[in-house]
C-alpha cells in the first residue's frame, strides 16, 4: 500500500484551520455545562424520600379558611380535612448576604390530626434542608473567594414558594417550588398529595395496583408525548433519541417516587425538575397522563379520572 | 471530591485538544460554523456526562466518540449524505470544502470507514482505542480498515492515473 496519498491527506487534514473564535466559544460552553452540573448536584442534596416523621424538607401549604370550621373538623376527626383546607405561611426565612440571598417560605396546614401534623413536619423538614444547603453554600463562598461576596461568580439566590394545586373534597395537592439563581438558574419542586378521605400522604405507587409496572407504563406515555411535541414544534427538545452520548443521558424511566400532583379534575400530572429530562431552556417540564394510558393498572377505587 | 476532579480533567482535556476535535468535526461538516457547533455541543455533552468516564485514559476516546456521533447526527439532520460509490460514478462532486481539496477522496467511504481512516492515520490512535471509540470489536475495525483502504486504493488509482 502506497502510504504517500495517506500522508498527503494527513497533511491537508492537519492544515485545516481552526477559527479564532473557537477557543472562546468553547470556554463559554464548558463554563455553562459546569454550572449546570453544579445545579444538578445541589438539587441532588435535597432528599426526596417521604418517610413518616422523616426530617425531609417540609412543604407546607396552608389555606386560610374559617378558623372555627377547622376546629370543628379537627374535633370530629372525620374526615381529616374539610373540603377546604387551611394552609398558611408558617415561617419565612429571608436572608441577604451581599450577592447571596434566600427567601424560603414554609407552609403549614391547619389541623390537629396525625396526618396533617405529619405533613407539616415533612414540609418543614424539607425547607430546613434547603435552608441548610443555602447556608452551607454561603459558608463555602465566603471561604473560597475570601470575603469577596460581591464577585458575580458568588451570586446565588434561593427562593422557595408554594402553591395549592388542588383542594377539594377528595384531595389536597401542594406543590413547593424552589428556584436557585446562579448566573443561570435551576428549578425544582416537591409535591405533596394528601388523600383527605384516608388521611394518607400519597406516594406515586399508591395510585396503582400492587406489582403493576407503573413506572414503565407512565414513562412510555411520557416518551410518546415528548416525541409528538418535538415533531410538532421544532423549538422543543427533550433528552430522548439523542443517540449521541451513550447510556444514561436519555430519559429512560421515571423514578419510583417521581414528583406528581393530581389536578382539580382528577388528572395525574408528572413533574420533572429543570434539566431532569430536557435542556435548561425548556424549564420545568410536566406531563399530564390521560386515564386511558393507565386504565389497566390504577387501583379499583382510584382517585384518578 | 472525586467527581469534581473528573469533570475538571475533562475540561482540561477539551481545552488542550479541541483543535483535533475541530478537525474531525470539519471532516464531516465541511464548513466552519457547523464544525464549531459540533465541537461546542460535544464539549457540553462531555462535561455533562463526565460521570460515565471511569479513568482519565478514557477521556480521549469518550470525546472522540461524542464528536463523531454528533457530527453524523447533525449531518443527518441537515440531510446531507456522504457520497457513495453511485454518486461518484455520476461524474464527481463539486468541491464542498472551504479549505481542503484532497479529502474529498474520503467521501467515497462509509461514515464508519471514514472515521477509522481519520482516527488511524490523521489522529494516530491505536486500533484498540478506535475499537473503544466506535464500540466495535478490534476485528471489525480491522476488516473495515482493510475495506476502506481497498476502496481508497481504487479511488486514488483512478485519480492519479497510476497503478499503486
Amino acid at each position: 500500500m502506497n502510504k504517500n496519498p495517506l500522508e498527503e491527506m494527513k497533511k491537508e487534514y492537519e492544515s485545516i484551520e481552526i477559527p479564532t473564535e473557537m477557543k472562546s466559544r468553547l470556554e463559554n460552553t464548558i463554563r455553562q455545562a459546569k454550572e449546570e452540573n453544579k445545579r444538578v448536584r445541589f438539587f441532588k442534596k435535597i432528599p426526596k424520600k417521604i418517610g413518616y416523621g422523616a426530617v425531609a424538607a417540609v412543604l407546607a401549604i396552608t389555606i386560610l379558611t374559617n378558623y372555627n370550621e377547622q376546629m370543628a373538623y379537627a374535633m370530629a376527626e372525620v374526615p381529616v380535612l374539610g373540603a377546604i383546607s387551611k394552609v398558611v405561611t408558617f415561617r419565612e426565612y429571608v436572608k441577604n448576604d451581599g450577592n447571596m440571598e434566600a427567601n424560603i417560605k414554609t407552609p403549614k396546614v391547619e389541623g390537629e390530626s396525625e396526618s396533617v401534623k405529619d405533613l407539616n413536619e415533612q414540609m418543614e423538614a424539607y425547607t430546613n434542608t434547603i435552608k441548610k444547603n443555602y447556608e452551607a453554600d454561603l459558608e463555602i463562598m465566603m471561604k473560597e473567594e475570601g470575603a469577596d461576596i460581591d464577585a458575580l461568580t458568588n451570586k446565588e439566590s434561593v427562593t422557595t414558594d408554594y402553591e395549592v394545586v388542588t383542594d377539594n373534597e377528595a384531595i389536597l395537592s401542594i406543590r413547593m417550588n424552589t428556584t436557585i439563581a446562579m448566573a443561570g438558574s435551576n428549578s425544582f419542586s416537591k409535591c405533596y398529595t394528601l388523600d383527605k378521605k384516608t388521611g394518607k400522604i400519597l406516594q406515586l405507587k399508591d395510585l396503582f395496583q400492587e406489582g403493576s409496572n407503573y413506572q414503565k407504563v407512565i414513562s412510555q406515555e411520557i416518551k410518546d408525548q415528548m416525541r409528538t411535541q418535538m415533531k410538532e414544534d421544532e423549538d422543543k427538545s427533550y433528552f430522548i433519541d439523542t443517540k449521541d452520548v451513550g447510556e444514561g443521558f436519555d430519559f429512560e424511566q421515571i423514578k419510583a417516587d417521581q414528583n406528581f400532583f393530581i389536578d382539580n379534575d382528577g388528572h395525574l400530572t408528572i413533574v420533572f425538575d429543570k434539566y431532569e429530562v430536557a435542556p435548561g431552556y425548556m424549564g420545568v417540564c410536566t406531563f399530564m397522563i390521560p386515564k386511558k394510558a393507565i386504565e389497566g393498572i390504577i387501583t379499583t377505587d382510584s382517585l384518578l379520572k | 471530591m472525586k467527581n469534581k476532579e473528573m469533570e475538571e480533567k475533562v475540561s482540561v482535556y477539551l481545552m488542550e485538544n479541541y483543535e483535533n476535535l475541530y478537525r474531525i468535526a470539519y471532516s464531516y461538516m465541511k464548513n466552519r460554523e457547523d464544525a464549531m457547533d459540533v465541537v461546542q455541543e460535544s464539549a457540553y455533552k462531555a462535561i455533562r456526562s463526565f460521570e460515565q468516564i471511569r479513568t482519565q485514559g478514557q477521556i480521549a476516546s469518550w470525546s472522540y466518540q461524542i464528536v463523531i456521533r454528533t457530527s453524523i447526527d447533525m449531518l443527518r439532520k441537515k440531510k446531507k449524505e456522504v457520497v457513495g460509490i453511485e454518486e461518484y460514478q455520476e461524474g464527481g462532486m463539486e468541491d464542498k470544502y472551504e479549505d481542503v481539496d484532497v479529502m474529498k477522496s474520503l467521501e467515497i467511504l462509509s461514515e464508519e470507514e471514514k472515521s477509522i481512516i481519520i482516527l488511524k492515520y490523521f489522529e494516530e490512535r491505536k486500533l484498540k482505542e478506535i475499537a473503544e471509540i466506535m464500540m466495535e470489536s478490534e476485528n471489525t475495525i480491522k476488516s473495515r480498515l482493510y475495506r476502506a483502504l481497498k476502496k481508497l486504493k481504487v479511488e486514488l488509482t483512478i485519480e492519479s492515473g497510476e497503478i499503486l
